[in-house]
């Protein structure tokens, strides 16, 4: 028995010192393999190509081209892509359901390609198909086809950009959504401000109210089918609901000395917003069932424009209680405040991220202001992302990875104008309005 | 206390015979000095750089002909750096030039005009002449120190990405700098790593890619990382062939492991 015990402990410590061994030499083998660290990359955008949507029907032509520009100046504009000349394409498409010539893409260093096309099934309904093809991996990414109205080609248009971004990003898309904005008319010292809507293109743009009241911080809905804002039309400022689609309007109740915009909350059952009561602004939020409000802050500091983090689990607001206004996160309930910015200058007008991960902030120092980001969990990594004479009023894109702004120019005969950045802070574009425009709002992603 | 005695005599003898030892590993230490300059010397053969040994005092005649990078230049044409041919590749219409390889060109640049060296070489061959003529038995080891100082400025003049000094590594990360493209506005960009086994062929063609992380990245709720996957197998399969290799180490390019992980910009 000893002598078996004995030969089994022989045996495991051969099989130990061969395991050893073995563990050695493949390691040896191993770090013998060329490793290399790849860090540096280019931030250029993708290139891609669109060729013009296939048309059996003269009298989709005009469509099919158009659905092709919507879609290249949408991916465009985002920054991450660049759509390639069609002078430069050698292949020429004459269908869709085929195996692209993938040498004659690679030629032209497309990644992409994104072959289309309409189908006229009646005088009032479309067929709209696309295929987005992987060019160096010779495979199809993608395959939509979506029915419509011949009249609603350009939400089609924005919704296959969506899914070409989401396909090739990873992340989902802003191009199916609006843009409510103050429509600013007459000179400076009477200025005429109307609520007006538009796609986030700039296309469609028309008036939401078209009477002479002075309205403010229109925002959306989580629904994006209401709007709430500030009107002033009876003398004292007033928060009211507006519904898009019906026009339905409804007084939310009289806030008299309200300072800064209403905000809905991500479920949309509340609304969040600050309000002067004996001389002290503080952040309420009310119930929308309830028409019930409750106060979140009692610092003595002026505490303003609060918003909701996505899920609805912290706020954060800017009071000047530090000396100089900064921003605050808390809990929804008001707990747990925490100082997150600690630069120059004043911050204001915070715009928590739908991504969650970065807070938006007008910055105002020297005489210059600035859209900047901040992380919102630690308060670090902060960027200042413009930089001009009146930089204000930061909005997300639904994804998270633009903002909406209002940049002002100098003197009397100064213009208002909505501007967009991303977060590279390297694709700055303004947004073409019928005339002068402030206080942009994003909708979410359209239903 | 019956012990006490022998202990501390076996502590002291410990000691004692510990400080000899290092002490003697001490005088290793300063003898492997020496050796360090013949092993730039052999690194520098290993770089195609004129091999400066042969300016040891026996070859004297020869040691004056050290050839700068412009005689090198003018004597015999140098092979095209693979790099180079990334950059001069015909682009085939007005567009593709926004992802022409920016950061490849001054490379380039360097291989088809070589720079003057930091120093002036003639006049540094004609000073050891001189200090030759006056003194014949000089050091040897003095002189084999100043030609290995020689060989590395040789090196560092000819420049990093030349076709004399390119390494696998250098010519893999400037090959694919133009192609790899990063979206910085992804969320958390610079932790989206993605791990590629790469193998290739003799003539630099892609054999087999696989993705080493694969699972981690389908597992991450970040989409983006399944975008940042692509864009590098695209990255990879838009660089390929790596015909710039020295096919002489094949070996040792034959696998490789690629780590692509943004860095700071």
């Amino acid at each position: 028995m000893q002598h078996m015990m004995k030969s089994k402990r022989i045996n495991g410590f051969i099989a130990t010192v061969t395991a050893v061994l073995a563990a050695f030499f493949f390691s040896l083998t191993a770090s013998a393999q060329l490793e290399i660290d790849i860090t540096k990359g280019n931030a250029e955008p993708t290139l891609i190509a669109i060729p013009d949507f296939l048309s059996a029907h003269t009298e989709t032509d005009r469509i099919a081209k158009d659905m092709a520009r919507v879609i290249s100046d949408d991916l465009e504009r985002s920054g991450l892509f660049d759509a390639l000349n069609h002078d430069l394409f050698i292949e020429k498409q004459t269908d869709i359901n085929y195996q692209p010539r993938f040498a004659d893409w690679r030629l032209i260093k497309a990644r992409a390609l994104v072959s289309g096309r309409i189908v006229r099934e009646s005088a009032n309904r479309l067929k709209v198909e696309f295929r987005l093809w992987d060019i160096y991996g010779g495979t199809q990414l993608d395959g939509i086809r979506f029915a419509t109205t011949p009249d609603n080609w350009r939400r089609i248009a924005h919704k296959v950009s969506d899914a070409i971004y989401k396909r090739l990003t990873g992340e989902a898309g802003y191009f199916d959504s609006r843009i409510v904005y103050v429509a600013e008319s007459g000179p400076k010292t009477n200025r005429r401000k109307q609520l007006a809507i538009m796609d986030q293109d700039g296309a469609n743009s028309q008036t939401l109210l078209a009477g002479a009241d002075l309205v403010l911080t229109p925002r959306f809905a989580p629904s994006a089918q209401q709007i709430t804002y500030l009107s002033w039309e009876t003398g004292t400022s007033q928060v009211y609901l507006l519904d898009i689609e019906t026009g339905r309007r409804e007084l939310l109740g009289n806030f008299p000395n309200m300072t800064l915009a209403p905000r809905f909350s991500p479920d949309g059952q509340s609304l969040i917003f600050s309000m002067i009561k004996r001389g002290n602004s503080d952040v309420y939020v009310m119930d929308l069932r309830a028409r019930s409000t409750r106060r979140l802050t009692t610092n003595s500091a002026i505490d303003v424009s609060p918003s909701f983090s996505p899920d609805g689990k912290k706020i954060v607001f800017n009071s000047d209680r530090g000396g100089t206004p900064q921003l605050y996160t808390m809990n929804a309930d008001g707990s747990n405040v925490k100082r997150i910015s600690f630069g120059e200058g004043r911050y204001t007008a915070p715009n928590w991220s739908p991504r969650g991960d970065l807070i938006a902030f007008t910055n105002s120092h020297h005489g210059r202001f600035h859209i900047g980001v901040i992380n919102a969990q630690t308060g670090r990594a902060e960027r200042m992302l413009t930089d001009s004479y009146l930089d204000e009023g930061p909005t997300w894109s639904p994804n998270g990875r633009v903002i909406l702004f209002t940049r002002g120019t100098r003197g009397i005969r100064g213009h208002s104008e909505i501007w967009s950045i991303d977060l590279t802070g390297k694709n700055l574009r303004k947004v073409a309005t019928p005339g002068d425009a402030s206080d942009p709002a994003w909708s979410p992603i359209l239903p | 206390m019956k012990f006490g005695l022998p202990i501390s005599f076996a502590l002291h003898a410990l000691v004692v015979s510990g400080g000899v030892f290092l002490w003697s590993n001490g005088i290793k230490d300063i003898a492997d000095v020496k050796i360090i300059p013949l092993e730039i010397v052999t690194v520098a053969d290993t770089t195609n750089v004129m091999p400066t040994r042969k300016k040891r005092p026996q070859d004297r005649e020869n040691s004056i002909d050290v050839q700068t990078p412009e005689q090198q230049a003018s004597a015999e044409p140098v092979p095209p750096a693979p790099v180079a041919k990334a950059v001069k590749k015909p682009e085939p219409e007005k567009k593709p030039e926004k992802i022409e390889p920016k950061q490849v060109e001054p490379v380039a640049v360097k291989k088809s005009a070589p720079k003057q060296p930091a120093f002036n070489l003639d006049a540094f061959a004609t000073m050891i002449n001189k200090s030759r003529a006056e003194n014949p038995d000089a050091n040897v080891e003095q002189i084999l120190i100043a030609e290995a100082e020689l060989a590395k400025q040789n090196q560092n003049g000819a420049g990093a990405g030349s076709e004399l000094t390119v390494s696998p590594e250098e010519y893999i990360k400037a090959k694919m700098e133009p192609c790899w493209l990063i979206d910085q506005g992804a969320r958390d960009y610079q932790l989206l790593r993605v791990e590629i086994a790469l193998s290739l062929n003799e003539r630099g063609e892609i054999s087999t890619l696989n993705i080493l992380n694969g699972a981690q990245i389908i597992a991450s709720p970040n989409n983006a990382w399944r975008a940042a996957r692509e864009n590098v197998v695209a990255a990879l399969n838009e660089c390929a062939p790596y015909d710039g290799l020295r096919t002489s180490d094949y070996n040792i390019w034959k696998t490789m492991k690629l780590n692509f992980q943004p860095g700071d910009t």
